[in-house]
């Protein structure tokens, strides 16, 4: 099964907060597990790690580094 | 108390214990506690005042002799012992007081702890082996010569040694002071000798054993610590200031024993009060188990005959001064006081001779209660153990010494009294022997020799003892760091930055990662370390029971039971001493932890200095990371946030390895190395860097010849001058101050100059190289002479030179000697101000165009510039020349 992976909350408090794609550690094609690191979002000079929350392989990246990102966009698909 | 008050207690007493016993019985302990908080509420809510009658129990034994267990050790043969051990421990330190040599030493400390220390080391203290931890034994430091005393009748320790106490470079070996690892590498385990700091070393040790055992990194096959302490050192805000981690983070593994003599170096500790009673209301109030010990058994028949309590009570009325004063007083004048005239004391005082009552002793002075309280403390249970220990100041050293005021210092003694000492100890020295101070060693296959030996033995050997058995680990390759090299393209960010991620993916790298051990006194957020807490996890023996507010983000609040970071809280003192905990698992645990201790860098060194002396001397190995760095870089926080002087204070720690970088790629190069240095090659040093918060762009590593090896020895030129006509100028910095060279040197290749840049990752470690040289060439003049790398750096360079940091002058001034022309060092000398950074650049001078004034009033008075140039070029810098000295500003 197909699934489209977003932008988890950035900030306990403020949804509408942006960051910048600083890394996207993955490829399409690549098999991650539950845990591994999809994207590093830089932001207010933070880095935070998107985790994988489920296991599967890359079929899609919508995002490339330095793209201002926030809570809900999407920027990958996986299947499982 | 009235005396109809004493009736009815003595009626209705028994009433009401007999109904706790049978609440007690029939419903539980639990009932029990229930019922007294009721009644206590009730007193409260009466506005009845009871904390001091909650916190305190009487001034008697906690553990009733109903419930001692009998001693396994042969009483005689033990007093025997501990009696040749006394009469060494004074020996060496009066040998030491006859040479002349002035080096000091003392004798009342240990005299008061020896039976207290000997209990220990015949049944409790157990050392490491294959199934067993080990404990950690962490005497007074002021009773290490009895420490010496006993390893020289184990065998571990010569006579030689004993005999140079206090002279370490003596023939065939001296013995420190003081318990310093540094000075006996196989003897000492932890550093002891600046008051109060054993108490949060020895907690936050027992603690990083919990920590290492919940990560799975280290068996749980036990290990104690046992850390004893002076009543007078418990005034040191470090001791109860950290006592209540200890409770909230249970280790059971830790056991502190307060050596209660009433005194400390000057007098009475609480003349006017009970320091027993007062550090029992404190450690009860953090929660640790409280034990007791104030008399001796020769107290147990008249307590077991005081139904109506007057015993109990002149016990608790009596004051700290008054039993110091009794313990030098004859036995019936002593007698006269105690019963203060009140009849029924005094009839049962009658049951004992004037002599008896002399002799009854201190609770710290019986091995069958001692022994009583370190079983009780060594049996499972959820909490730490305090034992309250009641001792005499100078136990043995006769009337001249014994609960005098002048104990703590008295290092001699005449002739006679020596001869009376040795009697007294039953030292089968000649009184010559005795006058002079000999040691004295019974024959190896002595009864007591084979005595002492064998009880070590089935505790697994002797203690205190250091041994390092701890594996290499490769530090990571340098392309591991190369999206650090590559440069922050156009993203500005700061070290602090870099920093973490360096810190992120250490924690990741497969081999290593698991061996750091990040440590922040709540200052993650300042230093955006926030990012790490979700993958890495907050340490907490408990795990996380509730759930964190940000749960859904993707910087939750992970606390884990085997969460890696460690959490200080606003505590620097207990965050010093995790790093002190951490940088020595590789000598404690075998395991080569790397601690990245990351604060806010003005809390660093002239908070804790002490505690970094310490770290020092136990050998620690780690990084420690002052962030908020430099004084002007860190705006608005004002006069004590701004740190512009923490390079002064770390370059006086001498194996300290300390840098300034000023970009990414330094850092990673930097802290690459440490790994190496200290984890590979097992070098004894320890690390300092400081980090800002300024954001620019990072560049790439330069692609020049030695780069990584010149950034590691302290500096390199950073960028070549592009132009190649004009007068000559070096531009040196260090830190978020670069950013203003870079600034300046653009203003002055405008003005036709040509001007280098050098990047000085450490002007410690090139003073510290240059000096070695220089000394080296001074002691041997005629040989051939070595040249430093700063003067090798700037060997080709001539011009002028200026350098500018965040930090005090000093620091850029130490190379002065080795630059080859004018020097105009520019720095942060005064107290910070709340402004922001471009003002305080401009307030203490380190700006671009301060700088640019620097270099060009250099050229001047070279006599490469004339007077109408530096006019003409200074106008357009807007410096005003006659501004107030930034360090005198009021
Ligand atoms: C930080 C610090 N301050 C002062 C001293 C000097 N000093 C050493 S021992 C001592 C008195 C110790 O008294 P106490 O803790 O009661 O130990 P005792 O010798 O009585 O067992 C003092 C003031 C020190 N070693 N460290
Ligand atoms: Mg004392």
């Amino acid at each position: 099964m197909k699934k489209l992976l977003k932008i988890p909350p950035l900030s306990e408090s403020d949804e509408s907060i942006r960051g910048s794609v600083l890394d996207i550690p993955i490829s399409v094609g690549d098999v991650v597990n539950v845990g591994d690191t999809l994207l590093e979002i830089e932001i207010e000079k933070v880095t935070l790690e998107v985790p994988a929350e489920q296991a599967g392989t890359i079929i899609d990246i919508s995002v490339k580094v330095g793209d201002e990102v926030s809570q809900g966009v999407p920027f990958a698909t996986i299947e499982e | 108390m009235s005396s109809a008050l004493n009736e009815f207690l003595a009626e209705d007493k028994q009433e009401w214990l007999e109904s706790i016993d049978n609440i007690c019985t029939s419903f539980g302990d639990d009932a029990v506690k229930e019922l007294l908080r009721i009644i206590q509420d009730h007193a409260l809510s009466k506005g009845i005042q009871i904390s001091e009658a909650t916190l305190n129990t009487p001034y008697t034994n906690t553990i009733p002799l109903s419930d001692q267990p009998s001693y396994p050790g042969d009483l005689g043969m033990e007093k025997k012992i501990e009696n040749i051990i006394r009469w060494n421990a004074m020996a060496m330190v009066l040998r030491a007081q006859d040479e002349g040599t002035g080096v000091g030493g003392h004798i009342a400390t240990y005299a008061s702890a020896a039976t207290i220390l000997e209990v220990g080391f015949n049944h409790f203290f157990r050392a490491r082996t294959e199934d067993y931890g080990g404990d950690v034994v962490m005497p007074q430091p002021h009773a290490a010569p009895g420490i010496y005393a006993r390893a020289f009748l184990e065998g571990r320790l010569s006579e030689q040694q004993l005999y140079n106490y206090r002279r370490e470079l003596g023939e065939g070996g001296g013995l420190s002071s003081y318990p310093h690892p540094r000075s006996m590498p196989s003897f000492w385990q932890m550093p002891n000798a600046s008051m109060g700091l054993s108490t949060p070393s020895a907690i936050y040790q027992a603690r990083f054993a919990k920590y290492l055992i919940n990560r799975k990194l280290k068996q749980d096959s036990g290990g104690k610590y046992w850390c004893f302490i002076g009543d007078g050192e418990a005034d040191e805000p470090e001791v109860l200031g950290t006592i209540n981690i200890a409770s909230r983070e249970r280790l059971n593994n830790l056991v502190m024993v307060v050596n209660c003599n009433l005194q400390r170096l000057d007098g009475p500790v609480r003349g006017n009060g009970k320091v027993i009673q007062e550090l029992e209301r404190s450690f009860r109030g953090a929660d640790w188990n409280v034990i007791k010990v104030v008399w001796g058994s020769g107290w147990d028949v008249l307590l077991a005959q005081d139904a109506k309590g007057i015993l109990r009570k002149r016990m608790d009325d009596c004051l700290d001064g008054d039993y110091q004063r009794y313990s030098i007083l004859p036995g019936d004048v002593q007698r006269e006081h105690w019963v203060e005239g009140n009849p029924e004391l005094e009839k049962m005082m009658n049951s004992l001779t004037d002599q008896e009552l002399k002799l009854i002793k201190r609770g710290g002075q019986d091995v069958k209660k001692i022994y009583a309280a370190y079983l009780r403390a060594a049996q499972e249970s959820n909490k730490p153990t305090v034992i309250l220990i009641k001792t005499v100041k100078g136990d043995g050293m006769g009337p001249s010494a014994e609960g005098r005021n002048n104990a703590h210092q008295k290092k001699n003694f005449a002739p006679e009294e020596r001869i009376q000492i040795a009697k007294n100890y039953g030292i089968p020295l000649s009184e010559d022997a005795a006058a002079r101070a000999d040691l004295y060693r019974p024959a190896e296959d002595s009864e007591e020799l084979r005595y002492l030996k064998r009880h070590r033995k089935a505790l697994g050997g002797y203690l205190p003892s250091r041994e390092v058995k701890c594996q290499s680990i490769q530090a990571p390759p340098l392309e591991f760091f190369s999206d650090i090299f590559k440069g922050s393209g156009e993203r500005k960010v700061s070290t602090t930055m870099v920093a973490v991620r360096i810190l992120s993916k250490l924690l990741k790298e497969k081999d290593i990662g698991k061996y750091v051990v990040p440590i922040v006194p709540d200052e993650a957020r300042t230093f955006g370390m926030d990012g790490l807490f979700r993958a890495a996890g907050i340490y907490s023996h408990d795990g996380q029971n509730y759930t964190p507010v940000d749960a859904e983000t993707l910087t939750p609040y992970k606390e884990a039971k085997d969460g890696q970071i460690l959490q200080e809280g606003i505590c620097e003192t207990g965050a010093i001493a995790s790093f002190m905990a951490a940088g020595s698992a590789y000598a404690v645990h075998g395991l080569p932890m790397i601690p990245f201790y990351i604060f806010y860098s003005i809390f660093g060194f002239q908070r804790v200095g002490d505690m970094i002396w310490g770290c020092g001397d136990m050998m620690c190995r780690g990084f420690l990371l002052g962030g908020t760095a430099g004084r002007t870089t860190l705006n608005g926080e004002g006069l004590q946030h701004q740190d512009g002087h923490s390079h002064v204070l770390a370059s006086t720690v001498p194996n300290l390895v300390s840098y300034d970088p000023a970009f990414g790629y330094e850092l990673a190069i930097i802290i690459r190395d440490g790994i190496r240095r200290m984890y590979t090659e097992q070098e004894d040093v320890f690390y300092y860097l400081t980090v800002y918060n300024e954001n620019h762009v990072m560049p790439s590593l330069p692609d020049h010849k030695n780069i990584v090896e010149r950034i590691l020895k302290g500096g390199y030129c950073y960028r070549s001058s592009r132009r190649d006509k004009g007068e000559v100028i070096n531009l040196l910095s260090s830190g978020s101050i670069m950013q203003q060279i870079i600034l300046a040197a653009d203003i002055l290749e405008e003005l036709e100059y040509q001007v280098n840049i050098w990047s000085i990752t450490s002007f410690s470690e090139l003073h510290r190289e240059a000096e070695t040289f220089e000394r080296w060439n001074r002691l041997n003049p005629t040989g051939p002479q070595r040249i430093p790398f700063v003067a090798t750096l700037f060997a080709e360079h001539k011009g002028v030179f200026v350098a500018a940091t965040d930090f005090m002058k000093s620091v850029a001034s130490s190379i002065a000697p080795w630059i080859p022309g004018r020097y105009e060092v520019l720095g942060t000398d005064g107290y910070g101000l709340s402004e922001s950074r471009e003002n305080l650049r401009d307030f203490f001078e380190v700006s671009a165009a301060y700088i640019a004034q620097a270099a060009i009033s250099a050229l001047y008075r070279e006599g490469r510039i004339n007077a109408e140039v530096v006019g003409e070029q200074c106008a357009s810098l807007d410096i005003d020349n006659k501004k107030r000295e930034p360090r005198t500003r009021t």
